[in-house]
């Protein structure tokens, strides 16, 4: 009797221990926090809309490199933003898209957004979490439909499962996928090249002689529009480049319908300039030496207003840079390099 | 004669209780909710709008539109205490169309859950505000993906199109040319977004077991001759984001609107 | 004979106290009746009729009898000047009777049947109702007067003989009996009903000149409409008519032809104490017909022509109204 006893209990242990549970997916989100560099002006981006979770980077960084988000399922947002070139088009001066079709304007860096309340070469995008709409929709890059992305993505299994964990609502939508997305965005914070680590005292870092000789002269000819550790001041400026008639790009003047915006672009953050190349909104400089010798010697009147910080007192427009100036600036420049971020591996595809 | 004195009797008491008022027993509407429904029916003038044909203008100009859409967001009823019940914001964004037009010509938007009171007023906004867009897709649910379906949304900026009109025109010298209004605000750097407010001609009653209609006019000649006359051939064809002519029709759609009749079940 | 009458009362009284069908009647399809002396609103509180069909026979004989009327209309289905139309047509078939109770005083009341269709321009399914509509039931007193005497003696013989002119008052009530459906009033004509579920008082004055071949009679009625149960209450209602009509005489019958004008007057419909714009009207009627009566039986037609008619805001066009009676005498 007593052994048949100690069996039934043995079973009835074995049957509890070996039930296993099936976890039920559900959101319990581990949040992480944005890191803000002591050199870096306040965060624009309105946090409490949408929280940064693991969960939600790691949906964002997988949609980040999903093709599915274009109409050939071929081009994710990697393909003209490549983390080793600061998450620019890789020696593009303008992007192809889906069916062969060539945009007109040259890719931008995805660094440090969170500071920015404007996106795009002129500012048509006015809130990080919309702006993916515009490269989604435009038939020259991914030609697609958000509700075409979200049946899409309803199929995979991962998906399923990710949004339910980095979303309270679970829901494959165009709000949570835009979400996501600005999650993974928001924590490419680039802060720590070389220039960031001498200006923070970390680490020992000093420039050398030639960049600092750079940085006296970029703080004199160059910081009234790239001002602050986010090297610019977030502005539209008419920099006195010839238009291409090819794509005659009106700027920001597209936006507002305004002339007196007419050819006026961006000022772009001069972070990893060494690897952004080529330059301007339609990429036509391909090295920062071409750039230097246009602000010297390039500029003309375009048939907008150009900016009045680069009357010259002779009446042409222009930065004027002596051959060592140049160098020197260029070396400062390459300071701007933050290898820490180019390979950061929270960001990589793999 | 006791039958004539009976009747007489009966006819006399009939006649008061007839002119006698009910006293309706002060019913407690405390946790009820109900559904009403906007029905919005566009029209140019006194004219049904229809698809297509040509309607005069101030100027001599006459147009025909092939879309006629606009979006209509916190809407907010005002009882007859004067409080006010604004539709939950993640559900209060509209896309009228009237391409989704039923066989009389109206566009249906049914809100649901609105608490049972007898309703004075409404007012709603058309577009999307500030800070709705400041949340970017925060609390958007499938608004973003219908407007997009819809052509609403911008595809080469951020932002929805507030109104999307779009046909030809013609004058005496220019024949169907295009016409194409895409107002809507720029970001934060101008702000199209207008409120409407609306009296009721006559008080609706939401209760559990009575869905009230609104039937709304909108008189789209309005959008054209409204608080100010606009010429189309002088680039009011292409309103797109310019920050003179897009606050002009912003402010002329304020006075499209009209509550014609409401019916109470 | 008082028998008979009892029985009838009995039964009018059983049909009152029924009122509470719930049959899906249809519209209430008011007849503009007005060539008969005596209004009876046997329809709803329709806003749209011009008044009831009136009531009894010319020569205000006690009989029972059967009616139909047949009206139409026109309206707008839409809020635009070009919005389609729904044509509204109405078929009443009506059971009706007058029982005098003594010499000055007598009842008159009316059950109709009423069978109501709508057709729409925009190419809608069409609306069917039919079902019993609103009974009515008013007492009337008449008042008939008398010669003068034109000397002092007593006149021979000791009756006094009776003066061409009577006046009539009736008091009375239309009974809910026909459903009323609020969903219908959504419709830019809200008197497509089958009843309007509300308890009316009428109030009704009449002057009729009989004299050897020919007569004239007119009535002045006012209708207090009442709320019915969802707190709506079609607009009171005014209505008059005038007859002049013409006796010609046969062997063994007599034909009675007769022309005059009816109209209508309805105040705004309201709900929940707050008037509807739109909602009154006026209309005008030229009105003919005739009756012939033989032996038990009277027979009748008449039309009665809108002349001119503005209601609800223009949006209800009211057509012709024709009707067809026979009535056995008691």
């Amino acid at each position: 009797m007593k052994n048949i006893f100690y069996i039934l209990l043995a079973c009835i242990v074995f049957i509890y221990g070996c039930k296993s549970d099936t976890p039920e997916i559900s959101y319990a989100p581990t949040s992480i926090s944005l890191e803000a560099p002591s050199n870096f002006p306040e965060l624009k981006y309105e946090l409490s809309n949408n929280p940064i979770t693991q969960e939600g980077f790691d949906l964002g960084k997988a949609l980040f490199y999903e093709g599915r988000l274009s109409s050939n399922n071929a081009i994710p947002c990697a393909f003209c933003h490549e983390q080793a070139f600061a998450f620019t088009h890789h020696g593009h001066t303008l992007s192809h898209g889906v069916n062969g079709g060539i945009g007109f304007r040259n890719s931008p860096p995805i660094q440090n957004l969170g500071y920015f309340s404007d996106f795009m070469w002129d500012g048509a995008a006015s809130h990080l979490d919309l702006q993916p709409i515009i490269p989604i929709t435009s038939e020259l890059e991914m030609d697609e439909t958000l509700s075409n992305i979200e049946l899409k993505l309803k199929e995979d299994a991962y998906y399923q499962k990710q949004f339910q964990l980095a979303f309270e609502d679970g829901a494959i939508s165009s709000e949570n996928i835009l979400k996501a997305l600005s999650q993974f965005m928001l924590m490419m914070v680039s802060s720590n090249s070389k220039y960031d680590k001498y200006i923070r005292n970390e680490d020992g870092v000093t420039l050398t002689d030639i960049e600092l000789r750079g940085q006296t002269i970029f703080q004199n000819k160059c910081t009234s529009c790239h001002a602050t550790d986010l090297f610019t001041d977030q502005s539209y400026r008419n920099t006195g480049l010839p238009v291409n008639p090819v794509l005659n790009d009106k700027g920001r003047y597209n936006v507002l319908e305004n002339e007196a915006d007419l050819y006026k672009f961006k000022v772009p953050s001069l972070r990893n300039i060494e690897k952004t190349f080529p330059y301007m909104h339609d990429g036509r400089f391909s090295t920062l030496a071409a750039v230097l010798n246009f602000y010297d010697e390039g500029m003309v009147e375009n048939g907008g207003v150009v900016d009045e910080s680069l009357l010259r007192e002779d009446g042409s427009f222009g930065i004027p840079l002596t051959e060592v100036e140049k160098t020197e600036l260029i070396a400062f420049l390459l300071t701007l390099t933050d290898d820490e971020f180019l390979n950061d591996t929270r960001f990589a595809e793999f | 004669m006791k039958i004539t004195n009976f009747f007489t009797i009966l006819l006399l008491s009939v006649t008061i209780l007839s002119c006698s008022s009910d006293d309706e027993g002060t019913e407690s509407l405390d946790g009820q909710s109900g559904n009403l429904v906007i029905k919005f029916d566009n029209g140019v003038g006194d004219q049904d709008f229809i698809f297509d044909v040509s309607y005069n203008k101030s100027s001599e100009e006459s147009y025909k539109l092939s879309s006629v859409k606009y979006l209509v967001s916190n809407i907010e009823l005002t009882n007859s205490d004067g409080t006010t019940f604004l539709y939950p914001v993640d559900d209060n964004a509209f896309i009228v169309d009237e391409a989704d037009a039923n066989a009389a010509g109206e566009i249906w938007i049914t809100l649901e859950n609105v608490p049972a009171a007898d309703y004075t007023d409404i007012s709603f906004g058309v577009g999307i505000d500030q800070e709705r867009f400041l949340k970017g897709a925060d609390g958007q649910g499938d608004l973003l993906e219908i407007a997009q379906e819809k052509g609403m949304l911008w595809s080469w900026a951020t932002g929805f199109r507030f109104i999307r009109l779009d046909g030809s025109f013609s004058n005496s010298t220019i024949t169907d040319e295009a016409l194409n209004i895409h107002m809507g605000s720029v970001g934060t750097s101008l702000d199209n977004y207008r409120e409407v407010s609306l009296e009721l001609p006559n008080t609706v009653l939401v209760r559990e077991d009575a869905t009230p209609e609104l039937h709304v006019k909108a008189d789209i000649s309005v959008v054209f001759d409204g608080e100010t006359s606009v010429v189309l051939a002088d680039g009011y064809n292409q309103v797109h984001t310019d920050e003179v002519t897009t606050p002009i029709i912003a402010n002329n759609i304020m006075g499209m609107f009209s509550v014609h009749h409401v019916h109470n079940e | 004979m008082q028998n008979f009458k009892t029985y009838l009362l009995l039964i009018l009284l059983f049909l009152i106290s029924s009122s509470n069908y719930a049959l899906d009647i249809d519209p209430c399809k008011h007849s503009k009746d007005i060539e008969f002396w005596k209004p009876f609103c046997d329809l709803c509180g329709c806003a749209t009729s011009s008044g009831s069909s009136g009531f009894g026979t010319l020569s205000n004989a006690n009989f029972i009898g059967l009616r139909y009327i047949s009206q139409s209309f026109k309206s707008r289905d839409g809020i635009f000047t070009n919005s389609p139309s729904s044509y509204e047509y109405v078929n009443t078939y009506q059971l009706w009777t007058q029982i005098p109770i003594s010499q000055k005083i007598y009842i008159s009341a009316s059950l109709p049947y009423q069978d109501l269709k709508r057709t729409f321009d925009s190419g809608a399914v069409n609306e069917e109702l039919d079902g019993f509509g609103d009974a009515s039931v008013m007492g009337w007193f008449k008042w008939q007067f008398y010669k003068k005497n034109t000397n002092d003696s007593i006149p021979y013989p000791v009756t006094r003989p009776l003066s061409k002119h009577a006046l009539q008052i009736g008091v009375g009530a239309k009974l809910p009996t026909g459903e009323f459906e609020e969903q219908l009033t959504d419709r830019v004509n809200p008197g497509f009903q089958v009843g309007t579920g509300s308890l009316d008082a009428i109030l009704s004055l009449g002057y009729n000149f009989s004299g050897d071949r020919v007569g004239f009679s007119s009535i002045f009625t006012y209708y207090l409409k009442g709320e019915n149960k969802n707190d709506y209450r079609y607009g009171n209602q005014f209505n008059y008519t005038g007859t002049a009509f013409y006796r010609i005489p046969f062997n063994r019958s007599a034909l009675t032809p007769f022309l005059g004008l009816s109209g209508d007057s309805y105040k705004e419909i309201e709900q929940y104490g707050e008037q509807q714009a739109d909602t009154n009207g006026n209309i005008l009627n030229g009105t003919f017909g005739a009756e012939y009566a033989t032996g038990k039986f009277i027979i009748g037609a008449n039309a009665a022509i809108p002349v001119s008619q503005d209601l609800f805001g223009g949006n209800v066009h009211a057509n012709e109204k024709l009707s067809f009676y026979v009535n056995f005498m008691l």
